[in-house]
Formats: structure tokens, sequence, C-alpha cells
């Protein structure tokens, strides 16, 4: 089973994607990005699931700290975040993740293709 | 492309400042009566709809059938809120603040929006999600509220932002879309004198869902 990182700050978000893909990839959930970098650092997953607007030290700045270890950079990192109008999408690649997938989840296919296409 | 919120009734062109804080300004808002909305609205073009104003106006059926059938997020604005008791009265004997025309159908396509939230988490996740995401969201919903009435009336303007983000995605996990749609515009960082209504927006938008909510609490750990 492939493992995914979760790093969300918002407990109702982590309980969502459990629902959504705990039957099909094996979680590991983080609510800040220290956290999250340190435990992606000692155990590595397949693919990270990176909330943007995480408090304290937010998304992209995870992001910097996880393209810069040579231990994580080749990481696919999924952005998941509430910025969801026009140019955002475009935006959050332009930063450096691998995709994009706006919240609220309303189509589970939808996370999963994002999830899909950038898994290893 | 523009993406187009049109705000409804009297009273619209007051909505402009607030519904549109400088970080939208690519997006199109303009103002409409009820009678000229119904035709707007069946516009596809318009792609989004996050205000209307109901104080005061009689509220087409045409209106409410348009918006029933579509995907937008309405948002019911400018509902006066309760004036403060004169000293002396009981707080809970201070004198009720009559609904706007057309509140009634506006409280039901919220809570319409909500059963639809909950039918898709109980079709991916089960009954047992339902139960933990409502039992979560319930508490988490009014505490943020309550917090960013107090950073509004601090003055915080910073605190209420953080704040707001955190409960629009909450609100809209599940379905609280006039909750989600006001957390917005505080998010984006309106002017700090507009806070302390929006936070009583906020209050009386959740108000309107919570019942609805707890009901779909409830039927899922029957």
């Amino acid at each position: 089973m492939k493992r995914i990182a979760v790093v969300e700050d918002n407990p109702d978000n982590r309980l969502l994607v459990r629902a959504l893909l705990s039957d099909l990839f094996a979680l590991t959930e983080y609510e800040t990005g220290p956290d999250a970098l340190a435990g992606i650092r000692a155990d590595r997953p397949d693919l990270v699931l990176l909330d943007v607007s995480l408090p304290g030290m937010d998304g992209p700045d995870v992001l910097d700290h996880i393209r810069a270890d040579p231990v994580t950079a080749a990481l696919p990192v999924v952005a998941l975040t509430a910025h969801a109008m026009a140019g955002d999408e475009a935006r959050f690649l332009g930063l450096g993740f691998d995709g994009y997938v706006s919240k609220p989840i309303v189509d589970e296919a939808q996370l999963l293709a994002a999830i899909r296409r950038h898994l290893p | 492309m523009h993406t187009r919120i049109l705000i409804v009734g009297r009273g619209a062109s007051r909505l402009g400042p607030v519904a549109c804080p400088v970080t939208w300004e690519a997006w199109d808002v303009r103002t409409a009566d009820p009678a000229t909305a119904v035709g707007d609205l069946a516009n596809p073009k318009a792609a989004a709809f996050v205000g209307l104003d109901l104080t005061g106006e009689a509220f087409p059926a045409e209106l409410a059938a348009l918006l029933a059938a579509s995907d937008r997020c309405p948002r019911l604005a400018f509902v006066p809120p309760a004036a403060p008791a004169p000293v002396g009265v009981p707080e809970d004997d201070v004198c009720p603040v009559p609904p706007p025309p057309g509140a009634a159908i506006f409280a039901r396509l919220e809570r319409c929006r909500v059963d639809e939230r909950v039918a898709w988490l109980e079709r991916v996740g089960g009954a047992k999600f339902v139960q933990d995401l409502t039992e979560l969201v319930r508490s988490e919903i009014p505490k943020a509220v309550g917090e960013i009435a107090a950073a509004a009336a601090a003055g915080d303007s910073a605190a209420a932002t953080r704040t707001a983000h955190r409960l629009r995605s909450s609100a809209s996990n599940i379905g609280a879309r006039s909750v989600s749609a006001v957390a917005a515009i505080v998010e984006a960082g309106p002017p700090a004198r507009d806070l302390p209504g929006l936070a009583a927006e906020m209050r009386a938008a959740w108000d309107r869902v919570a019942g609805r909510v707890e009901f779909h609490r409830r039927r899922a750990g029957a």
C-alpha cells in the first residue's frame, strides 16, 4: 500500500481525507509544518498532501524545506487548499507543487486522480 | 476571466465595499434589484452569486427557484442585529427583530445545501463518519464564530482573519455555505469597522443551519 503524508491543521479536513483515502493508502497525519518536516524526513512517504494555509510555517514554506532537503527533494507534493479562485492553481504549480486540489473536496474522483497522477 | 458576483436587493450598493474587498479586485461586482435579478441569475455567464439582501423586498418565487437549482452560494446580508436592551431589561426579554421578507425561503435553501453535502459525506464515508464530522463542526464552528466576534470587538483584524480561514474550511465541509461566504469576506481583510457586523452576520448564518447539522448528527448516530 502506497504511503501518503497528510499535512493539515483543520481536524475536520483530516477526518474527511481519512474517510476518503484510508482504505486505499497508508496515511500519516501531521498538524503543523515543523512536525511534518521531521516526520517526512524520518519516515519518507510516497506523496505529500500539503495544506497551503498552515498556522506558523505555511504550506509554501514547508514545500521549500522539502525541496531543499536531498532526502525529500523529489517527493511529489500536492497542494490542498481553500484558495480556489481563477489563477490559484497556476500560482501554486508555479511555487513548485506537483498538483493542486481545492477545498472543500466535493469530488473524491478528482482527489484520487490528483494523487494517482503523481504517485511513483 | 472575471468571476461575477451579483448582489441583489434594496441596499445592495452598500454591500459593494463589504462583498468586494481589495483582494477580489478582479471580480466583476454588480448590483440589481430582485425584479431584474431573475434574468441575471438565469444567465450562464454569471459564474458566482454571493450576495442577497432580503431586507424589505418581496422575494420572487422565480428567484428562489433559480437559486435552488444553481450551485451558487447565496448569502443573506444585512439582517439587522438585535437592538441592545435598555439598561435593566433582562437579556432574554429583548424584543425580537422580525425576520426580513424572504428569510424563510432563504433559510430553507441553506438547509438544502447542508442536506446535499451530508448526503455526499455519507456516500463517501458512511454514517459513522457523518456522525464524527458533524460532532466536530458543531463545536468548532460556534467556537470560531465566537473567536471572530471577540477579535472584532477588540479590533484585532489579524486574529479575525486567521480564524476566518479555519472557519471557512469547516463551514464548507458541512455545506454551511453562508457561513463560509461571510468567513471568506473576513479572511480577505475588510476594514476593521466592518468586522462586528460581519461577525454578527456569520453568527446568524450559523444559527440558521445549526439545527440541521444537529439533526444529521443524531440521525447518523441512530
